[in-house]
Protein backbone atom coordinates (compact mmCIF):
# COMPACT_ATOMS: atom_id res chain seq x y z
CA UNK A 1 0.00 0.00 0.00
CA UNK A 2 1.59 3.34 -1.13
CA UNK A 3 1.56 6.07 1.32
CA UNK A 4 2.38 9.64 1.40
CA UNK A 5 5.83 11.14 2.38
CA UNK A 6 4.26 12.96 5.46
CA UNK A 7 2.78 9.66 6.64
CA UNK A 8 6.33 7.78 6.52
CA UNK A 9 7.85 10.96 7.99
CA UNK A 10 5.24 11.29 10.87
CA UNK A 11 6.19 7.56 11.61
CA UNK A 12 9.75 7.35 11.76
CA UNK A 13 9.71 9.96 13.69
CA UNK A 14 7.31 8.12 16.59
CA UNK A 15 9.71 4.93 16.34
CA UNK A 16 12.40 7.10 17.11
CA UNK A 17 10.61 7.96 19.83
CA UNK A 18 10.50 4.76 21.15
CA UNK A 19 13.12 3.33 23.08
CA UNK A 20 13.96 0.36 20.47
CA UNK A 21 17.82 0.64 18.45
CA UNK A 22 17.35 3.03 15.74
CA UNK A 23 19.34 1.07 13.37
CA UNK A 24 16.89 -1.68 13.89
CA UNK A 25 14.18 0.77 12.95
CA UNK A 26 16.15 2.10 10.48
CA UNK A 27 16.63 -1.32 8.76
CA UNK A 28 12.70 -2.06 9.29
CA UNK A 29 11.74 1.25 7.54
CA UNK A 30 13.74 0.90 4.81
CA UNK A 31 12.40 -3.01 4.20
CA UNK A 32 8.54 -1.42 4.28
CA UNK A 33 9.92 1.17 1.57
CA UNK A 34 11.33 -1.52 -0.46
CA UNK A 35 8.20 -3.72 0.29
CA UNK A 36 5.78 -1.17 -1.26
CA UNK A 37 7.90 -0.19 -3.72
CA UNK A 38 8.42 3.29 -2.50
CA UNK A 39 12.07 3.47 -1.30
CA UNK A 40 12.70 6.24 -4.41
CA UNK A 41 10.50 8.83 -2.33
CA UNK A 42 13.56 8.35 0.31
CA UNK A 43 14.69 11.80 -0.39
CA UNK A 44 11.39 13.29 -0.06
CA UNK A 45 10.52 11.20 3.21
CA UNK A 46 13.58 12.73 5.25
CA UNK A 47 12.94 16.36 3.57
CA UNK A 48 9.78 15.62 5.71
CA UNK A 49 11.32 14.24 8.57
CA UNK A 50 12.92 17.11 8.72
CA UNK A 51 10.26 19.53 9.00
CA UNK A 52 8.21 17.44 11.09
CA UNK A 53 10.79 17.18 13.71
CA UNK A 54 11.66 20.48 13.49
CA UNK A 55 7.71 21.16 14.32
CA UNK A 56 7.53 19.02 17.12
CA UNK A 57 10.73 20.31 18.79
CA UNK A 58 8.98 23.76 18.62
CA UNK A 59 12.32 25.05 16.24
CA UNK A 60 12.27 26.28 12.89
CA UNK A 61 13.68 24.14 10.08
CA UNK A 62 16.49 26.32 7.95
CA UNK A 63 17.62 24.60 4.94
CA UNK A 64 21.40 26.29 4.41
CA UNK A 65 22.78 25.29 0.71
CA UNK A 66 26.43 25.77 0.38
CA UNK A 67 28.98 24.34 -2.13
CA UNK A 68 31.00 22.21 0.36
CA UNK A 69 29.40 20.80 4.13
CA UNK A 70 30.15 24.05 6.59
CA UNK A 71 31.79 23.83 9.94
CA UNK A 72 30.20 23.98 13.22
CA UNK A 73 31.43 27.35 13.84
CA UNK A 74 29.50 28.58 10.57
CA UNK A 75 26.72 26.67 11.34
CA UNK A 76 25.83 27.90 14.94
CA UNK A 77 26.86 31.42 13.13
CA UNK A 78 23.85 30.76 10.71
CA UNK A 79 21.68 29.30 13.50
CA UNK A 80 22.17 32.25 16.01
CA UNK A 81 21.30 34.84 13.18
CA UNK A 82 18.17 33.05 11.79
CA UNK A 83 16.91 32.66 15.62
CA UNK A 84 17.17 36.55 15.85
CA UNK A 85 15.75 36.98 12.65
CA UNK A 86 12.70 34.83 13.39
CA UNK A 87 12.61 34.92 17.29
CA UNK A 88 12.07 31.59 17.22
CA UNK A 89 14.61 28.25 18.43
CA UNK A 90 16.30 26.87 14.74
CA UNK A 91 17.32 23.80 13.00
CA UNK A 92 19.86 24.00 10.59
CA UNK A 93 20.13 21.60 7.94
CA UNK A 94 23.30 21.70 5.38
CA UNK A 95 22.95 20.44 2.06
CA UNK A 96 25.45 20.59 -0.31
CA UNK A 97 24.67 22.38 -3.58
CA UNK A 98 27.05 23.61 -6.67
CA UNK A 99 26.60 27.33 -6.11
CA UNK A 100 30.11 28.15 -6.51
CA UNK A 101 30.51 30.03 -3.19
CA UNK A 102 28.31 31.61 -0.04
CA UNK A 103 25.03 30.25 0.56
CA UNK A 104 21.59 30.00 0.16
CA UNK A 105 19.31 30.10 3.07
CA UNK A 106 15.65 29.08 3.16
CA UNK A 107 13.46 29.55 6.25
CA UNK A 108 9.96 27.76 5.27
CA UNK A 109 9.31 29.76 2.12
CA UNK A 110 11.63 32.58 2.57
CA UNK A 111 14.87 32.26 0.35
CA UNK A 112 17.73 34.39 1.35
CA UNK A 113 20.58 33.65 -1.73
CA UNK A 114 23.60 34.58 -0.66
CA UNK A 115 25.52 32.87 -3.18
CA UNK A 116 27.99 33.61 -6.03
CA UNK A 117 25.18 31.95 -8.18
CA UNK A 118 22.37 33.63 -7.33
CA UNK A 119 24.21 36.88 -7.36
CA UNK A 120 25.17 36.28 -11.11
CA UNK A 121 21.95 34.87 -11.59
CA UNK A 122 20.32 38.41 -9.92
CA UNK A 123 22.89 40.82 -11.87
CA UNK A 124 21.77 39.41 -14.84
CA UNK A 125 17.99 40.34 -13.94
CA UNK A 126 18.81 43.58 -13.46
CA UNK A 127 20.63 43.93 -16.85
CA UNK A 128 17.43 41.87 -18.58
CA UNK A 129 15.10 44.85 -16.99
CA UNK B 1 -113.87 103.55 -109.07
CA UNK B 2 -113.93 103.47 -112.44
CA UNK B 3 -114.16 106.64 -113.38
CA UNK B 4 -110.85 107.02 -111.39
CA UNK B 5 -109.99 104.13 -114.19
CA UNK B 6 -109.28 101.69 -111.15
CA UNK B 7 -110.42 98.23 -112.21
CA UNK B 8 -111.51 96.86 -108.64
CA UNK B 9 -112.15 93.51 -109.82
CA UNK B 10 -108.26 93.81 -111.08
CA UNK B 11 -107.26 94.83 -107.85
CA UNK B 12 -108.95 91.65 -106.38
CA UNK B 13 -107.05 89.52 -108.56
CA UNK B 14 -104.37 90.97 -108.13
CA UNK B 15 -104.44 91.12 -104.12
CA UNK B 16 -105.71 87.71 -104.27
CA UNK B 17 -102.47 86.69 -106.73
CA UNK B 18 -100.12 88.36 -104.42
CA UNK B 19 -101.44 86.34 -101.03
CA UNK B 20 -101.55 83.48 -103.46
CA UNK B 21 -97.89 84.24 -104.41
CA UNK B 22 -96.74 85.46 -101.10
CA UNK B 23 -98.59 82.43 -99.29
CA UNK B 24 -96.56 80.39 -101.68
CA UNK B 25 -93.34 82.55 -101.49
CA UNK B 26 -93.56 82.18 -97.85
CA UNK B 27 -94.47 78.62 -97.54
CA UNK B 28 -91.76 77.27 -100.51
CA UNK B 29 -88.61 79.99 -100.28
CA UNK B 30 -88.90 82.32 -97.16
CA UNK B 31 -89.39 79.72 -94.63
CA UNK B 32 -86.57 77.68 -95.52
CA UNK B 33 -84.13 80.38 -96.61
CA UNK B 34 -84.84 81.99 -93.13
CA UNK B 35 -84.14 78.38 -91.37
CA UNK B 36 -81.20 78.02 -93.61
CA UNK B 37 -79.88 81.36 -92.38
CA UNK B 38 -80.42 80.76 -88.86
CA UNK B 39 -78.93 77.53 -89.17
CA UNK B 40 -76.06 78.92 -90.94
CA UNK B 41 -76.10 82.11 -88.16
CA UNK B 42 -76.57 78.88 -85.26
CA UNK B 43 -73.30 77.10 -86.62
CA UNK B 44 -71.51 80.12 -87.51
CA UNK B 45 -72.19 81.63 -83.81
CA UNK B 46 -71.43 77.63 -82.43
CA UNK B 47 -67.83 78.15 -84.78
CA UNK B 48 -66.96 81.16 -83.02
CA UNK B 49 -67.57 79.62 -79.42
CA UNK B 50 -65.63 76.76 -80.06
CA UNK B 51 -62.91 79.10 -81.78
CA UNK B 52 -63.03 81.00 -78.19
CA UNK B 53 -63.48 77.90 -76.21
CA UNK B 54 -60.32 76.63 -77.97
CA UNK B 55 -58.59 80.06 -77.66
CA UNK B 56 -59.50 79.85 -73.72
CA UNK B 57 -58.39 76.09 -73.56
CA UNK B 58 -55.25 77.11 -75.25
CA UNK B 59 -54.36 80.01 -73.06
CA UNK B 60 -55.03 77.77 -70.39
CA UNK B 61 -52.72 75.15 -71.29
CA UNK B 62 -50.40 77.36 -72.05
CA UNK B 63 -50.33 78.96 -68.83
CA UNK B 64 -50.64 75.04 -67.28
CA UNK B 65 -47.81 74.36 -69.60
CA UNK B 66 -45.64 77.32 -67.75
CA UNK B 67 -46.39 76.53 -64.33
CA UNK B 68 -45.45 72.72 -65.19
CA UNK B 69 -42.29 74.12 -66.53
CA UNK B 70 -41.41 76.61 -63.98
CA UNK B 71 -42.36 73.64 -61.39
CA UNK B 72 -40.26 71.37 -63.39
CA UNK B 73 -37.63 73.61 -63.20
CA UNK B 74 -37.99 73.82 -59.73
CA UNK B 75 -37.93 70.41 -59.07
CA UNK B 76 -34.73 70.15 -60.82
CA UNK B 77 -32.84 72.69 -59.76
CA UNK B 78 -34.23 71.21 -56.17
CA UNK B 79 -33.03 67.79 -56.79
CA UNK B 80 -29.81 69.37 -58.31
CA UNK B 81 -29.48 71.03 -55.05
CA UNK B 82 -29.76 67.94 -52.86
CA UNK B 83 -27.53 65.93 -54.82
CA UNK B 84 -24.56 68.61 -54.87
CA UNK B 85 -25.25 68.64 -51.09
CA UNK B 86 -25.29 64.72 -51.07
CA UNK B 87 -21.97 64.61 -52.73
CA UNK B 88 -20.54 67.16 -50.75
CA UNK B 89 -21.65 65.56 -47.46
CA UNK B 90 -20.52 62.30 -49.22
CA UNK B 91 -16.91 63.28 -50.22
CA UNK B 92 -16.53 65.17 -46.61
CA UNK B 93 -17.37 61.49 -45.23
CA UNK B 94 -15.07 60.06 -47.74
CA UNK B 95 -12.00 62.37 -46.91
CA UNK B 96 -13.21 62.22 -43.59
CA UNK B 97 -12.72 58.22 -43.47
CA UNK B 98 -9.24 58.26 -45.04
CA UNK B 99 -8.23 60.68 -42.76
CA UNK B 100 -9.13 58.55 -40.03
CA UNK B 101 -7.74 55.41 -42.14
CA UNK B 102 -4.91 57.17 -42.17
CA UNK B 103 -3.90 58.56 -38.88
CA UNK B 104 -4.95 54.67 -38.13
CA UNK B 105 -2.07 53.40 -39.83
CA UNK B 106 0.58 56.29 -38.59
CA UNK B 107 -0.90 54.85 -34.71
CA UNK B 108 -0.36 51.30 -35.80
CA UNK B 109 3.25 52.27 -37.12
CA UNK B 110 4.16 54.03 -34.70
CA UNK B 111 2.94 51.46 -32.12
CA UNK B 112 4.84 48.24 -33.99
CA UNK B 113 8.13 51.09 -34.63
CA UNK B 114 7.69 51.08 -30.87
CA UNK B 115 7.63 47.48 -29.97
CA UNK B 116 9.87 46.59 -32.37
CA UNK B 117 12.45 48.71 -30.51
CA UNK B 118 11.44 47.43 -27.31
CA UNK B 119 11.43 44.02 -28.38
CA UNK B 120 15.44 44.89 -29.80
CA UNK B 121 16.27 46.76 -27.18
CA UNK B 122 15.01 43.53 -24.80
CA UNK B 123 16.76 41.03 -27.24
CA UNK B 124 19.75 43.25 -26.29
CA UNK B 125 19.66 43.29 -22.63
CA UNK B 126 18.74 39.29 -22.54
CA UNK B 127 21.70 39.45 -25.08
CA UNK B 128 24.27 41.26 -22.70
CA UNK B 129 23.07 39.95 -19.60
CA UNK B 130 23.35 36.49 -20.61
CA UNK B 131 27.42 37.14 -22.27
CA UNK B 132 27.86 38.62 -18.56
CA UNK B 133 25.93 35.70 -16.68
CA UNK B 134 28.11 32.94 -19.05
CA UNK B 135 31.57 34.74 -18.55
CA UNK B 136 30.80 35.56 -14.71
CA UNK B 137 29.58 32.10 -14.43
CA UNK B 138 33.11 30.69 -15.82
CA UNK B 139 35.33 32.81 -13.80
CA UNK B 140 33.35 32.72 -10.36
CA UNK B 141 32.77 28.93 -10.99
CA UNK B 142 36.17 27.99 -12.58
CA UNK B 143 38.53 30.48 -11.31
CA UNK B 144 38.02 30.85 -7.93
CA UNK B 145 40.65 29.26 -5.21
CA UNK B 146 39.18 27.29 -2.49
CA UNK B 147 40.21 30.27 -0.35
CA UNK B 148 38.60 32.81 -2.73
CA UNK B 149 35.15 30.48 -1.76
CA UNK B 150 35.34 30.38 1.64
CA UNK B 151 36.27 34.13 1.77
CA UNK B 152 32.77 34.69 -0.18
CA UNK B 153 31.22 32.06 2.30
CA UNK B 154 32.28 33.81 5.39
CA UNK B 155 31.27 37.04 3.79
CA UNK B 156 27.72 35.50 3.04
CA UNK B 157 27.34 34.36 6.59
CA UNK B 158 28.06 37.73 7.64
CA UNK B 159 25.61 39.53 5.46
CA UNK B 160 22.74 37.16 6.81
Amino acid sequence: MKLKPTIYAQLLIDSMDSKTDTKKVAAGFWRLLQKNNQYKDLAKILAEVEVEYAKKEGKILTKVFSEKALNNAEIADIENKVAAKTGQKVIISNIIKRNWAGIEVVIDDKVIDLSAKGRIEKLAEKLRT
Amino acid sequence: MEVLGIDVKLIIAQIVNFAILFFLLSKLLYKPITGLLEDRQTKIDKGLKDAEKAAKDRSGAEIEAEKIAEKAYKDANEILKNAKSEATAEAAAIIKKASEQADRIMANAKSEATLSKEKALKDAKTEISDVVVIALSKIVGDELTEEQKNKLTSKAIMEL
